[in-house]
C-alpha cells in the first residue's frame, strides 16, 4: 500500500466516523516555525505551471486550507474557509484550498457549478501535506507573511480568527 | 454664523474624506465583509453551544422640552401654564445565548423624569416633582429552525405610584431566503396604580389593561429597495386617564367658595381603541454609501382622533465605518371628542373631558442627526466589535411647546 493510499484509507476510516472529528484537535503552535511544505510545488486548479506553495503565498498572511472531495467534514470547514476569505481578504488576507491526493479531474468535476472564494491548487502526490504532517484531514494551515507556518488546526475556530487578525495587524 | 459653521462642517467633512480614504463606494463592501464575519462566528459559534454574552448595548438619552399647557398649574389659572420637564433614561440591554435555537434579551430601562406631571399639588405621592421609573423587560426567542422565531415577552415597570406587568407571544416567519418576513405579536400590559387626584388625595386602588395585536411585514423588493409595512391595533379598558392630571372648570360661585374658576379631575372613556397603520420605503444606492427612507404613518382612535405622520431618513457613509443619518418628521393630528380647553359652567360629571396638551390638535416637526462609528467595518488596526452612536434631535409643536433631545450609545458583541 502506497502512502497516498494509506492517507485515504485511514481518513476514509475516520470519515465513516465523523472525518476525524472525535480525534482531539491538534493544538495551534503560535511560534513561527520554518517548514519545508512551502518550498514544494503545488498546481493550480486553473491551467497553469506547477509552482512552489511558497510563491502561492508570498507576502502574504495566509490560511491553506487542506481537503479533498471525499471529505464530509472538510465541507464545513471549507465553507469557513471561504468566509474567512471574505471577511477579511480587503485586509490583506489570503485563502488558498489545497486539494489533497486527488486529480485534477476529480476535483475540477466536484467543484463544478460550486463557485469558490479563493483560488484552489492541487497536492496529488501530497508532498506538501506530508511536509505539514497533516495527518487527517481537513486540516488547516496558517502562515505570517515571511511564509513561516505560524499554527495548524483541524477547524477554524474562533482562536484561529484571532490569530488572523493579529498576523494581518502585526503586518 | 450659520454660513460659518455649514463651511467648518463642509472643511471637517472634506478633511475626514482626504484622511481616511474617500470611499463610500466601498462601505458596500466593508459591509459584504462584515456580514461575512457575522456568518462565521456564527458557525463557530454553533460548534461550540452554551451560555454565552452575545451582545451588550448602552444608550443614555437626555431631552429638555418647554412649553405651556392647559394642563398645567404652573401658570395663570384659566390659561396655559409652564410644562417644562427634562427627563434623563439611562437605558441597557444584554443579549445572552443559552444555546444556537435559544437567545435572552434583558432591557432595563430608567427613566429619571423632572415635573413629571405638572399640574398635581400632592402631598402622597412625588409623582408632580420629580420621578423615577425603572423597568425590567426579558425576550426570550427559540429558533427551532432557520424559518421560524418564537419569542414571548414578559416585563415589570415600577413608577410611583403604579406597577405594571407586561407580556405577550411574537412569531416571526422569514421566508424564501429571508426575502419576507412576516411578524406577528401580541402584548397585554396590565397598570395597577394609586389614583391620586390633582389635590394629592388617594382614591384608593385602581388598574388598565391594553391589549395590543401588531402584523408586520418585510418585503425585499429588489438588492437595493426594501418595504416594510405594519398594522397594530390597541384595545385598552380600566381608568385610562392621569387621575393626577386637572383641567379648569368654570362655574358659578357658591357662598362657601366664591372663586368662579377652580379645578377638576380628567375623565376618559372606560375603553379605547386605536389602530396605527405604517410604510416604509427603503432605497440603497450602491456604490455611494446611500440609504434614503421614506415613511408614512396613519393612526386613528375610535374617539375621533385621527393622526398624520411623514418622516424621512438619510444615511449616508463617510467613510465605510462611519456614517451620518439626518431625518425629519412632520407629524399632524386632531383631538379626541372629548379634548376641551376648560370645562364650561353647568358641567355634568361624568362627562369626558381632557386638556392634556399631548392629545390637542397641533402640528410638529422634528429633525435630527445621528453620527455613529462602526468599529466592526474599521480598518483592521483600529478594529472592534463595538460601535458608538451620537444623536442630536429637536422637535417643535405649534401650540408652542418644543425639546431638545440628546443621546450617548455604546454597542458591543462579543
Amino acid at each position: 500500500m502506497d502512502r497516498r493510499s494509506l492517507l485515504v484509507a485511514v481518513v476514509a476510516a475516520a470519515a465513516a466516523h465523523g472525518c476525524g472529528k472525535k480525534k482531539p484537535a491538534q493544538t495551534a503552535e503560535h511560534a513561527p516555525v520554518e517548514t519545508a511544505a512551502t518550498a514544494l510545488p503545488v498546481t493550480p486548479l486553473a491551467e497553469g505551471a506547477r509552482v512552489p506553495l511558497g510563491e502561492v503565498i508570498k507576502g502574504k498572511v495566509s490560511v491553506v486550507d487542506l481537503w479533498a472531495t471525499w471529505c464530509e467534514a472538510c465541507r464545513d470547514v471549507s465553507k469557513n474557509a471561504e468566509l474567512l476569505a471574505k471577511a477579511y481578504r480587503r485586509d490583506g488576507l489570503l485563502v488558498v484550498g489545497l486539494s489533497v491526493g486527488e486529480e485534477r479531474a476529480d476535483v475540477a468535476r466536484y467543484l463544478e457549478g460550486k463557485p469558490h472564494a479563493y483560488p484552489i491548487y492541487l497536492d496529488p502526490e501530497l508532498h506538501v501535506a506530508d511536509a505539514l504532517d497533516a495527518k487527517e484531514l481537513p486540516t488547516i494551515a496558517v502562515f505570517d507573511k515571511a511564509g513561516r507556518l505560524v499554527a495548524k488546526k483541524r477547524k477554524i475556530d474562533a482562536e484561529i480568527v484571532r490569530l488572523v487578525e493579529r498576523l494581518l495587524i502585526a503586518s | 454664523m450659520g454660513t460659518s459653521l455649514g463651511r467648518l462642517a463642509t472643511a471637517l467633512a472634506a478633511a475626514a474624506w482626504a484622511t481616511l480614504g474617500p470611499s463610500p463606494a466601498s462601505a458596500d463592501e466593508a459591509a459584504a465583509a462584515l456580514a461575512a464575519k457575522k456568518e462565521l462566528e456564527a458557525r463557530i459559534a454553533e460548534e461550540d453551544p452554551g451560555w454565552r454574552w452575545e451582545a451588550l448595548n448602552l444608550q443614555t438619552s437626555f431631552l429638555y422640552q418647554e412649553g405651556r399647557g392647559l394642563q398645567s398649574q404652573a401658570g395663570p389659572i384659566g390659561g396655559r401654564g409652564r410644562e417644562d420637564a427634562w427627563v434623563l433614561q439611562p437605558w441597557a440591554q444584554f443579549r445572552v445565548r443559552q444555546n444556537d435555537q435559544v437567545v435572552h434579551e434583558l432591557t432595563v430601562p430608567v427613566d429619571i423624569v423632572s415635573a413629571a406631571s405638572t399640574d398635581a399639588v400632592d402631598a402622597v405621592s412625588k409623582a408632580s416633582e420629580y420621578n423615577e421609573a425603572v423597568t425590567l423587560d426579558l425576550t426570550s426567542t427559540y429558533s427551532p429552525s432557520e424559518v421560524v422565531d418564537m419569542s414571548f415577552r414578559f416585563g415589570f415597570h415600577y413608577e410611583e405610584p403604579m406597577r405594571s406587568f407586561i407580556g405577550g407571544p411574537s412569531l416571526t416567519f422569514k421566508l424564501f431566503e429571508e426575502n419576507t418576513v412576516i411578524g406577528l405579536n401580541m402584548i397585554v400590559m396590565s397598570d395597577g396604580f394609586d389614583p391620586h387626584n390633582w389635590e394629592g388625595k388617594d382614591r384608593g386602588f385602581t388598574a388598565r389593561t391594553s391589549f395590543g395585536f401588531n402584523a408586520s411585514l418585510v418585503q425585499v423588493l429588489s438588492e437595493t429597495t426594501l418595504l416594510d409595512a405594519s398594522f397594530g391595533t390597541t384595545q385598552q379598558w380600566g381608568t385610562l386617564e392621569t387621575t393626577w392630571n386637572s383641567m379648569v372648570v368654570h362655574r358659578e360661585p357658591t357662598e362657601e367658595d366664591p372663586r368662579t374658576v377652580v379645578r377638576d379631575g380628567e375623565r376618559f372613556p372606560r375603553s379605547r381603541n386605536r389602530d396605527a397603520f405604517f410604510v416604509r420605503l427603503s432605497q440603497h444606492v450602491p456604490g455611494s454609501g446611500t440609504t434614503g427612507k421614506v415613511g408614512y404613518r396613519f393612526y386613528l382612535d375610535e374617539n375621533a382622533t385621527f393622526a398624520h405622520t411623514l418622516e424621512a431618513q438619510l444615511f449616508q457613509y463617510i467613510v465605510p465605518w462611519l456614517y451620518v443619518r439626518a431625518h425629519g418628521r412632520l407629524h399632524t393630528q386632531t383631538s379626541p371628542d372629548f379634548w376641551v380647553p376648560f370645562i364650561e359652567e353647568g358641567f355634568v360629571e361624568s362627562t369626558k373631558r381632557t386638556s392634556d396638551s399631548d392629545l390637542e390638535a397641533f402640528t410638529s416637526r422634528e429633525a435630527g442627526l445621528r453620527v455613529v462609528l462602526l468599529r466592526e467595518r474599521a480598518p483592521l488596526a483600529i478594529r472592534g466589535k463595538d460601535s458608538f452612536n451620537l444623536e442630536y434631535l429637536r422637535y417643535q409643536r405649534d401650540n408652542g411647546l418644543h425639546a431638545d433631545f440628546g443621546s450617548l450609545g455604546y454597542q458591543k458583541t462579543f
